[in-house]
């Protein structure tokens, strides 16, 4: 019988049953929370860079769910991503933990965009990208709060850094 | 009236008004300056380069030709295809032109390598002068003592002819570098910015990756510096043709083809690549390996029993074949440069900030412990980059790490840091950016100079392959992240052009690796004596070398913001200072070393 691959969304569903939105809450110590701020208004992107510090314990879990995720259909061969709404202004965004790749935007905090925006609002939203393909699927913590976005992207070149 | 001009190798010109761009140059005009470039001195195996000005006064397609004679001496002659000419491509820095791109010429180069075709393409407007770079080598085999010869320049269909004469010193500069000039950059950067390769989804399967590659690593070391190229993405992604094939997970996982991995290193581990240089086939020296934080071992399995057991086996297997190979003269270096604010990693491998990330050393320590700890076969080592914790580390992990590359502001606080280091056997190095194009030549001179005045290993410019795709007219970062340029866009050259930065870089090395030769014969007595040759003839301070410690330097490295560096010692070693200056050291050190 041939082998149907999965639909990138139907893999992001899968993705998100298991990650636990907690974990994304405190993916960062809360006194990094709102690291740009820390870097005291130095403009350089090293600078602010240099602000950001992890929880290990929760990235680690949250990377290898990410990683393992990737794998559900090594025929899609996706890759994954978790954006969060910045706390200081929630019309921007950034990635969070990123799996085996960096998605496209990169890792700069920035705008966030309409599809992305429909998935923070609690809508799975695909978004058609040429050839290639993204599926957004909210994350929720255990109140059911959406805390965050699950990205799963297939056919287009990740950020090179 | 004259039309050409001889130039020293350490003061630029521009091109519309003649006039010195070096704007600390004690000599300002073109004559004086021709007077001063015709008697040069050099040690044998080495290369002493000047420059000739051509009056073009707006007629960019003038007929131009230059011709070398054989340089006669007593006993000898140094022949006249020791000379090699460049033409100088000018760049719009900061509101000035300003050479640096050098496009060699030849007498069967192409039509789009004549030096009217290269400055009718340049496009300098109201261009008065162009200018040839010239290297001539100076054989390791001929006789010392002086040697007179001529450069016939025809331009316009008339010609001049200026004398050369030449002191060939009893000193010759040693093959290998005694200081590591590494110029870094990531794989696969040169299939990114070069436009021969970018389009060709095919270009490790078919050569012509492999091709260009090697002229680059040729190229650096022809000027005595080493390319440096880490084979990972932050992600950890390895481009195929710089790993081995793996076959396997767990306990299965083990290399299954070398052969892709040999055919694109072999040659540089066994020397090959570099026959025919001048320097001779020397193996690299050092080099990354690929080994990542999620290369070979799957990071999934990360603090799992798996992971060890992936990372351990590769790594014994690489140890394996390199020492079957024979690959014993380079070092292999473990570094991981993963950052965490790319999101991938929540450790920072590379310049530790939270001292916690400092566990990351311990973990990869036990991981690559049995190849590390190897006294025989190839040589694996730790390496590390260092900056904001380096006062908490040194003393820490001065017997895990070898090799210490360490920001070189930061450095220069801890002159301490060196004998705990050098007891452990631990070599350093130090990292900062090679100089933008408008800054003065001797910017470029003075890393290796200081190398050696503070008894390091080396020194890193961090990137030297961000050309930027208007390089032409303007490189990214004014030229601090370029040391090469491409030279298949314009040129038809399937490789690298250099910049006249890195010839800088390689006449300061040759001093450099004389010096070094020399203060190794007896250390405790002759690096005190360089460090004050130097610091006389550049007027460093005895105490500018080691600036003194920031006042925020007993906090802890996550505490410190990125305004206090405004206020924080630095060393200031050039600044101000003419660009004769480094002649006088020359003059100096000639005659200490004969």
């Amino acid at each position: 019988m041939e082998r149907i691959a999965y639909p990138l969304m139907e893999i992001a569903r899968i993705g998100a049953l298991f990650i636990p939105g907690d974990m994304l809450e405190n993916v960062m110590p809360e006194e990094r929370r709102e690291y740009p701020l820390l870097a005291g208004g130095a403009t350089s992107e090293f600078a602010v860079g240099d602000e950001v510090d992890f929880v290990e314990e929760n990235f680690n879990m949250l990377k290898r769910l990410l990683l393992l995720t990737e794998r559900i259909d090594p025929e899609r061969n996706p890759y994954a991503a978790l954006w969060i709404r910045r706390p200081e202004n929630p019309s921007r965004g950034e990635v969070m933990v990123a799996g085996r790749a960096l998605p496209a935007e990169g890792y700069y905090i920035q705008p966030l965009w309409p599809e992305i925006l429909r998935a923070f609002d609690g809508h799975p939203t695909r978004r058609q990208r040429n050839a290639g393909e993204t599926a957004y699927y909210p994350i929720r913590n255990s109140d059911e709060e959406i805390v965050g976005v699950l990205e799963l992207t297939a056919n287009l070149a990740p950020s090179f850094i | 009236m004259m039309n050409s001009f001889l130039i020293p190798d350490r003061i630029r010109i521009c091109p519309q008004t003649g006039d010195v761009l070096e704007p600390q140059a004690r000599i300002r005009s073109l004559a004086d300056l021709t007077e001063t470039s015709a008697s040069l001195v050099s040690p044998r195996n080495a290369y002493v380069s000047f420059q000739i000005a051509v009056r073009v006064d707006g007629m960019a397609n003038l007929p131009f030709s230059v011709r070398a004679d054989a340089l006669q001496g007593e006993r000898g002659e140094i022949a006249g295809d020791a000379f090699s000419f460049y033409a100088e491509w000018y760049h719009r820095v900061q509101g000035r032109y300003y050479p640096d791109a050098l496009v060699p010429l030849a007498a069967e180069a192409p039509e789009e390598r004549t030096l009217a075709s290269i400055t009718s393409r340049n496009a300098v407007p109201d261009q008065a002068f162009a200018v040839l770079w010239v290297d001539l080598f100076i054989p390791p085999d001929i006789r010392p003592g002086d040697y007179t010869g001529a450069i016939h320049v025809t331009a316009g269909g008339e010609t001049e002819t200026h004398v050369l004469r030449v002191k060939a010193l009893e000193t010759a500069v040693p093959d290998e570098s005694l200081i590591i000039a590494d110029l870094n950059s990531y794989a696969d950067n040169i299939s990114r910015r070069m436009d021969s390769l970018r389009g060709n989804g095919n270009r490790f399967e078919d050569g012509s990756y492999f091709q260009v590659e090697r002229q680059f690593f040729r190229m650096a070391h022809e000027h005595r510096a080493l390319l440096h190229y880490l084979p990972y993405e932050h992600s950890g992604k390895i481009p195929h043709a710089f790993i081995p094939e793996l076959e396997g997970h767990g306990k299965g996982m083990r290399v299954k083809d070398w052969s892709r991995f040999d055919e694109h290193f072999g040659p540089y581990l066994d020397g090959s690549a570099f026959e025919g240089t001048k320097r001779g086939a020397i193996p690299l020296p050092y080099m990354y390996l690929p080994f990542n934080f999620h290369w070979p071992a799957d990071y999934a399995k990360f603090g799992m029993k798996g992971y060890r057991t992936e990372f351990s086996a590769i790594m014994g297997e690489f140890y394996r074949h390199f020492t079957e190979r024979g690959w014993l003269k380079t070092k292999f270096e473990l570094f991981l440069n993963h950052k965490k604010r790319y999101k991938l990693f929540p450790y920072d491998g590379d310049e530790t900030r939270f001292v916690w990330d400092e566990k990351i050393n311990d973990i990869f320590y036990e991981l690559a412990r049995d190849v590390l700890e190897k006294k025989e076969g190839a040589r694996f080592i730790f390496r590390t980059d260092s900056s904001w914790s380096y006062g908490l580390h040194y003393g820490k992990y001065a017997e895990m790490i070898k090799l210490w590359v360490v920001n070189e502001q930061i450095f220069s606080w801890f002159p301490e840091s060196l004998g705990p280091l050098r007891a452990a056997g631990c070599e350093v190095w130090t990292y900062g950016t090679a100089q933008p194009i408008n800054q003065p030549l001797l910017g470029t001179a003075i890393a290796p100079l200081a190398a050696v005045a503070r008894g390091v290993d080396g020194f890193v410019y961090w990137e030297n392959t961000k050309w930027g795709d208007n390089w032409q007219e303007t490189p990214d970062s004014d030229g601090s992240t370029a040391m090469f340029y491409p030279g298949d866009r314009l040129f038809g050259i399937a490789g690298p052009i250099p910049s006249i930065r890195l010839k800088t870089l390689r006449g300061a090395m040759q001093a450099a690796d004389c010096m070094e030769r020399w203060i190794r014969e007896q250390p405790a007595i002759r690096r005190a004596k360089i460090g004050e040759l130097i610091g006389e003839s550049l007027g460093i301070d005895k105490d500018a070398w080691w600036p003194g410690k920031p006042s925020f330097v007993d906090l802890p490295p996550y505490r410190w913001e990125d305004a206090m560096f405004s206020e924080a010692p630095i060393a200031s070693l050039h600044k101000g200072q003419d660009p004769e200056a480094f002649d006088t050291l020359k003059r100096k050190l000639w005659s200490l070393l004969g």
